[in-house]
């Protein structure tokens, strides 16, 4: 419960926490909400040398419009603040950040934290997926744009380097025709999912033809959160919600632990697929 | 046991301050009336004593009567004829997600009977702690071991303990039904809603599941366990007992 003795650097400016990664030999873990690093450094699966506390650079901070009718998510940005926020329309957001955590985690959590972590069984990565958001990250030397897709390697692993730190996320605004929605099952001492399944879905072209846009991901689920593309595909031929379920977990280890097997996330994940698509169509609507 | 023992100790305490004041009035025993911390002769309201100059005229001990120890304070035995029997009734109204196992706690009610009470608030306090750790054990809390006997479940990530708002209003109503076997007619409380909760819990899920032809489920009710005990009843008759959701 106490972690191990550790180093604090608490930077002024972006430029100044870079210039401090640049220098280091990778022993170092950036904080800013400090609502996974610090409970994995209390039971000591965490033990970075030192931690660069970035959670006061208000350059990270908030939600801004940028073209292409898309949004900018500060890195920093709480979860109590994007759900706060009025450009955030998007309905699979709006049902996920009330059930993330309790109080104390949604105004402490980031969401660019919560993307770094990595956590297999977050909520946020699975609703960035379907929102097919695009990660920058900047170190020293540059800034790099990563799409969602590329960015999670595995458990706690992601394509960021150990000398860049995630400065914000962007995804396109809620549009019109369009709906999504976020269901989950969560494991209750943890709060995690089991099983969660974010969806979009929409028309291309605005119109009142059938619905030909669809993006499907899930989380809890495998060793990342992942785009469910065979779901997607099924539910774009029949038009039927239960037949993306189906194939929710196509080509996917599904993941095995005490808190559930892989026979019941599987069937579960199907569930959570359909009822999030349904909830997704009604709203498109 | 401790309010019966209180209680005979106070009165002991009582008569030892009432013949210390009829020492300190000159009057006889009989004469002195208490009221409240007041000792007065009966008839004469300016002839009284509180009980906090008798202590200290006690603890002083300067002027004893014939065979009266110093100080105010008296030792009781008590032992009990019997034990206390509180006892009441607890509803669960709970609703299962038939395509994931989830158990939503929806409604309880408590009635119980636990004599008089002392603190209404601490016995609804006590009520309401037994009430949740009860559901706890029905739905969530589970210590997972490995086969080679290591605990899995050893963090509070890994190991639910109930949430208030996991929880609906507990609703609480009572029956009086004073002991006969101490004087203050009190009963315990500190197991009645642990006892009844997760039996209640419980019998309200396999309920639910009766249809299916479930009959028994092993706690914790969780979503898989649940989910496990479903695909066992619906594959055929007579398999559904929860056995095969322990992996």
């Amino acid at each position: 419960m106490i972690p191990v003795a550790f180093d604090y650097a608490r930077p002024t400016s972006l430029d100044e926490a870079l210039g401090l990664l640049a220098n280091d030999g990778g022993t170092t873990k950036v904080i800013a909400g400090g609502q996974s690093i610090l409970p994995l450094m209390k039971l000591r699966l965490a033990q970075p040398a030192r931690l660069i506390d970035i959670g006061r650079l208000a350059e990270l901070r908030g939600v801004r419009r940028i073209e292409g009718d898309r949004l900018a998510i500060g890195a920093l940005t709480t979860y109590d603040e994007l759900l706060r926020d009025p450009n955030i329309v998007h309905g699979l957001l709006r049902d996920a950040l009330p059930g993330i955590g309790d109080v104390q985690v949604r105004n402490r959590g980031t969401i660019g934290g919560a993307i770094a972590h990595a956590d297999p069984a977050s909520d946020m990565p699975a609703i960035l997926l379907a929102l097919e958001a695009d990660v920058v990250v900047r170190s020293s030397k540059g800034e790099r744009v990563i799409p969602i897709t590329t960015f999670f390697n595995g458990p706690f692993t992601t394509a960021l380097g150990a000398d860049e730190i995630l400065v914000e996320v962007r995804f396109l605004a809620g549009r019109d025709n369009y709906g999504s929605a976020y269901r989950s099952i969560e494991q209750p001492a943890s709060g995690y999912s089991l099983a969660g399944a974010a969806v979009i879905v929409g028309r291309k072209d605005r119109g009142s033809g059938p619905l030909d846009d669809v993006r499907i991901a899930l989380t809890g689920v495998a060793d990342t959160p992942y785009r469910a593309t065979a779901a997607e595909k099924a539910f774009l031929s029949s038009g039927k919600p239960a037949d993306a379920g189906a194939h929710a977990t196509d080509g996917v280890t599904v993941a095995s632990d005490i808190h559930a097997d892989a026979e019941f996330r599987a069937a579960v994940a199907a569930v959570q697929v359909r009822r999030a698509l349904e909830a997704a169509i009604a709203r498109a609507e | 046991m401790g309010g019966a023992a209180a209680l005979k100790a106070a009165g002991k305490v009582r008569d030892k301050a009432r013949r210390y004041a009829a020492h300190m009035l000159e009057a006889s025993v009989d004469d002195i009336e208490v009221d409240g911390a007041n000792f007065r002769v009966k008839g004469s309201p300016d002839k009284v004593k509180t009980l906090q100059e008798i202590a200290f005229a006690l603890d002083l001990g300067f002027s004893l009567p014939e065979g009266m120890e110093p100080y105010l304070d008296e030792t009781v035995y008590h032992d009990t004829p019997n034990c206390t029997w509180p006892f009441g009734t607890h509803v669960a109204l709970v609703q299962v997600d038939e395509e994931t196992g989830q158990v939503d706690l929806v409604r309880y009610v408590a009635v119980d009977d636990v004599g008089k009470k002392i603190n209404p608030m601490i016995v609804d306090g006590q009520l309401h702690g037994g009430i949740v750790q009860g559901i706890g054990q029905a739905l969530w809390e589970g210590a997972v071991y490995s086969d080679e006997g290591q605990l899995l479940s050893g963090s509070m990530l890994d190991y639910a303990v109930p949430r208030a708002s996991w929880l609906p209003n507990l609703e609480l109503d009572e029956t009086v039904t004073p002991s006969p076997v101490n004087p203050l007619g009190v009963k315990g409380v500190g197991e009645a809603g642990t006892i009844a909760s997760t039996a209640a819990v419980v019998n309200a899920v396999i309920d639910a599941l009766s249809p299916l032809g479930i009959r028994h489920i092993d706690m914790p009710l969780s979503p898989p366990t649940v989910w496990h005990a479903i695909q066992a009843a619906k594959a055929g008759p007579g398999k559904g007992n929860g056995k095969e959701a322990r992996r």
